[in-house]
């Protein structure tokens, strides 16, 4: 039998069963791809007078987004459509429907991050709820109950913090002294007496997160990333006076080393009519040896 | 912070900064929220960086033992278990343990790894297949965990390349928050030094234990009889070319009317001599590849199997530091000295200086993200802004110098003056990059040595260090012993001359001398060992017919010399070898003159 006939390990045939679980899988994962990419449409509201080929491009260039793994993508498009489609000077008060809008949209967005980590979980698990048993117990990742328990509970912990962040960005916003709210801004100002209200409590708040952050970057370092700081801002601060004594202890110990042996030095020596001479010297002892023997 | 959150907030910010200004409040609320969301994102990960990351506490068991006080042997299958904290909560994050291993070990690769090697044919659907097969546990020192409860062990199995020292020096940690917007990489030490003996081949191979006569011993006594040249009779055998005269049966002879021999017991053990030459030529190649290799083996062998028959076994270990010598030793204690000298000659000593080179640079700086990723934090490890060099690929050279530099100096605790020696001085950079390469268990291959370059520099002194090395061996010999040479000499073929004194010395006292010059194909040099039809020969096989016929020539002329002196010579650090030196030792214990029967 010749070789070419031969299995090899790139060519190794899957067990059926294995086929039908990664084509099941495989599936799942197309299938989960698509659900957000026809979210972000649905999101970005691509109008139906649009041609069917601007859908398609944009569908695969959202789906190429999360396989790559650039889901901040699907932030940026949405941003655009609403940089464009969003009429200006509207006010928040007159979006009822915008926490929804936004919190779909949030969600969408980590939906496009975290599906190339997850996709394959979620397969097993629909997969587990509707009781079709392709996949085999061994490569389920939460196997046991308490393992699915917390799976559930941590996407629901996912969900509430996305609800926090929602409504603590709609607060911050309705107090941010900029746009729409300047003139609010400026008559509780002239209100209560204070011309900086509420610029103080803002400039506060974000200088304290600052140093707050600063310190515990600070904090996290170890010993010698300490060591390797000081040491990085010594050698910044002194670099220039560093380089100079450097330079001049290596002209020094080349003048020492040259003077207790003028050969190590042959770029030197060319120049030397002294050493020139000695080594003229020197060949002619070797010849004159040589004549001798 | 990785470049997908920075790419995320600066989108953010940027959002927020143009829905304010022209007053869309959904286009500032989303990109508000984003920030938020990221922010908090970053306090879960601190929290699971400041409580769970430290009480994850890794632990290696090698072969069931989790201390490092037992020795491994080359060439043999390890077991390593890994446990960490059963009570490790990610909530979504991902944490990949790496456990780093020393190049000395060969990790068996799995099944799923085997298929996943199958080249990708473009970077997309490379990218695709990634995305459709992602499993992340892919390399068997390498575990990925994101589920809860995780599992708090696994287990995988390497192969020990060559005899010295196994260093585990810990795990790279890797964790990464939910949404891979924040990672951080760490390295949890674990520090483990096995000593690998040499592997050596069982006794039975090449020496019958069968005893050759029916005597019973007395109770407690259990002498092997062997033949020799002592006092008592053994057996009657017929005559073979090289037996001495002395000890023809005239008589018997004359009634079989073919020559018959009177084989003695032997009464004096033969001692077996064993001169290793470490010298940096053979030191150079990957483990369980280098020339030093094939002679611990071969001297492992020749040591089981004489200690076995009661012999001596004595050792002469040179190389550029000097030499160490081992009296002759017998038993298993004895041994077990053989094996451990061996084992600690076989561990690399500082690399020959070489240039610096950018695979140097490449390699040191892989290696220190790698056990000291910490170190090489640009906020941590900073360098002075420099408006020459222009060019932008040597601007980056120089900074890779910088971070180098800084991290090597905190390593090795130098002052600053000698760190910007460093970053000025290509000699004072590789000579330490050439350090912490060797130190980390990197073998001398390009960048730890040039691979240009012959890295026999004194083929002279050191053929003038084994001929003291012979002399010494003779000095401290009594009659009739082994001595076994074992050097790479095909490349000092034309400087004979300050060797064959030594060993016309050596022959003169009546010593076999016998000479092991391993080749790096582990097989006598041929043109045969390319096996291919002319008409498929590449570029590297012509290289290495040539290479092979020049080597060729060289054992030939190697030979001729050797066996004009009364020395024999083994081409091959293998089975051959041993085979020799063991048809020497029988013939020193017959007391003939000839070996027989010996493979050259």
């Amino acid at each position: 039998m010749s070789n070419d006939t031969e299995p090899t390990s790139d060519t190794v045939p899957l067990h059926p069963r294995q086929q039908s679980i990664w084509t099941v899988r495989m599936l799942g994962s197309v299938l989960q791809l698509l659900s957000v990419a026809i979210c972000m449409e649905m999101l970005v509201g691509i109008s139906d007078g649009a041609g069917m080929l601007l859908r398609l491009f944009f569908f695969v260039v959202v789906m190429m987004g999360v396989v790559v793994r650039i889901g901040w993508l699907s932030l940026v498009a949405i941003q655009f459509s609403l940089l464009l489609q969003e009429p200006r000077g509207g006010r928040l008060a007159q979006a009822p429907a915008g926490f929804f809008w936004i919190t779909v949209a949030m969600l969408t967005i980590i939906a496009a991050m975290k599906l190339p980590q997850s996709h394959r979980a979620i397969t097993d698990y629909i997969l587990r709820i509707a009781g079709i048993g392709t996949v085999p117990l061994a490569e389920r990742s939460n196997h046991s109950s308490q393992g699915r328990f917390i799976a559930i509970a941590s996407i629901g912990v996912q969900v509430f913090q996305l609800l926090v962040v929602v409504i603590v960005a709609i607060f911050a916003l309705v107090n941010i002294p900029i746009g729409q709210q300047s003139g609010r801004w400026l008559q509780s100002s002239i209100a209560t007496g204070q011309a900086f209200w509420p610029g103080t409590f803002w400039l506060v708040v974000i200088v304290a997160l600052f140093v707050l952050a600063r310190e515990i970057a600070w904090r996290k370092i170890d010993g010698p990333q300490a060591s390797l700081y000081l040491r990085s801002v010594q050698l910044i601060a002194h670099y220039r006076d560093l380089i100079r004594f450097e330079r001049a202890r290596v002209k020094q110990m080349r003048m020492e080393s040259e003077k207790i042996d003028p050969t190590m030095h042959p770029v030197k020596m060319r120049s030397s009519a002294r050493t020139s001479k000695m080594l003229n010297r020197n060949k002619q002892d070797k010849t004159d040896a040589k004549g001798s023997a | 912070m990785t470049l997908r959150a920075q790419a995320f907030a600066v989108a953010g910010m940027i959002g927020l900064c143009i829905g304010l200004i022209r007053g869309q409040p959904l286009l500032a609320l989303l990109s508000l929220s984003s920030l938020i969301w990221i922010f908090l994102e970053w306090m879960l990960f601190y929290l699971q960086v400041r409580f769970q990351l430290p009480r994850l506490n890794p632990m290696r068991l090698v072969n069931n033992e989790p201390e490092a006080n037992r020795s491994l042997w080359a060439d043999r299958m390890i077991d390593v278990q890994i446990q960490w904290w059963k009570g490790l909560r990610l909530h979504g994050a991902t944490l990949e343990i790496f456990d780093v291993l020393p190049e000395n070990l060969e990790v068996q690769a799995s099944e799923k790894q085997t298929k996943s090697l199958a080249p990708s044919q473009s970077w997309l659907i490379g990218s695709f297949v990634r995305f459709l097969g992602n499993t992340g546990n892919d390399v068997p020192n390498q575990r990925q965990l994101s589920s809860y409860p995780s599992p708090c062990e696994w287990r995988y199995q390497a192969r020990v390349r060559s005899a010295g020292i196994v260093f585990f020096p810990g795990f790279h940690v890797t964790l990464e928050s939910t949404h891979g917007l924040f990672r951080l990489e760490t390295f949890v030490k674990c520090e483990q030094a096995f000593r690998v003996l040499p592997s050596f081949l069982d006794v039975g191979e090449y020496r019958s234990l069968t005893k050759k006569s029916n005597v019973i011993p007395r109770h407690g006594v259990h002498r092997l009889h062997r033949s020799g040249m002592g006092s008592e009779l053994l057996e009657l055998r017929e005559y073979m070319p090289g037996d001495p005269f002395k000890s023809i049966a005239w008589k018997v002879s004359a009634k079989r009317e073919h020559w018959m021999t009177r084989q003695y017991e032997s009464e004096v053990p033969a001692r077996v001599q064993l001169i290793l030459d470490g010298s940096q030529a053979s030191r150079v190649g990957g483990f369980g590849a280098r020339l030093l290799d094939q002679m611990t083996f071969v001297a492992a062998s020749v040591g089981r199997m004489a200690i076995h028959a009661g012999d001596a076994v004595g050792c002469v270990l040179c190389d550029e530091r000097g030499k160490r010598r081992l009296s002759a030793m017998a038993g298993e204690k004895g041994f077990q000295i053989l094996l451990r000298s061996l084992g600690d000659f076989s561990i690399n000593p500082s690399p020959p200086p070489c240039a610096l080179n950018q695979r140097m640079l490449d390699a040191v700086w892989g290696l220190l993200s790698q056990r000291f990723p910490e170190l090489m934090d640009f906020k941590v490890n900073q360098y002075p802004f420099l408006w020459l060099p222009i060019l932008p690929s040597n601007r980056s050279r120089q900074r890779l110098r910088f971070l180098i530099a800084g991290a090597l100096c905190e390593i090795y605790g130098l002052s600053i003056q000698e760190q910007i020696a460093m970053i000025h001085d290509d000699q004072s950079f590789a000579r330490r990059t050439q350090d912490l390469l060797n130190r980390s268990g990197i073998p001398w291959i390009a960048p730890v040595v040039a691979s240009s370059e012959s890295h026999d520099r004194e083929p002279v002194g050191r053929l003038q260090q084994l001929s003291e090395c012979i002399l010494s061996v003779v000095g401290h010999a009594r009659d009739n012993e082994v001595i076994v040479v074992m050097s790479d000499l095909l490349n000092c073929v034309g400087i004979l001359e300050f060797l064959l004194p030594a060993v016309k010395l050596a022959v003169s006292k009546h010593h076999r001398i016998a000479f092991v010059c391993p080749t790096s194909t582990f097989q006598r040099p041929s043109r045969s060992a390319v096996a291919q039809s002319a008409e498929n020969w590449t570029a590297s096989d012509l290289l290495l017919i040539a290479e092979q016929s020049r080597l060729q020539i060289q054992a030939e002329q190697l030979q001729r010399e050797l066996h004009r002196c009364g020395a024999s010579l083994s081409l091959s650090g293998g089975k051959s070898a041993i085979r020799l030196i063991m048809a020497e030792l029988d013939t020193v214990k017959l007391g003939r003159s000839k070996s027989q029967g010996a493979l050259r």
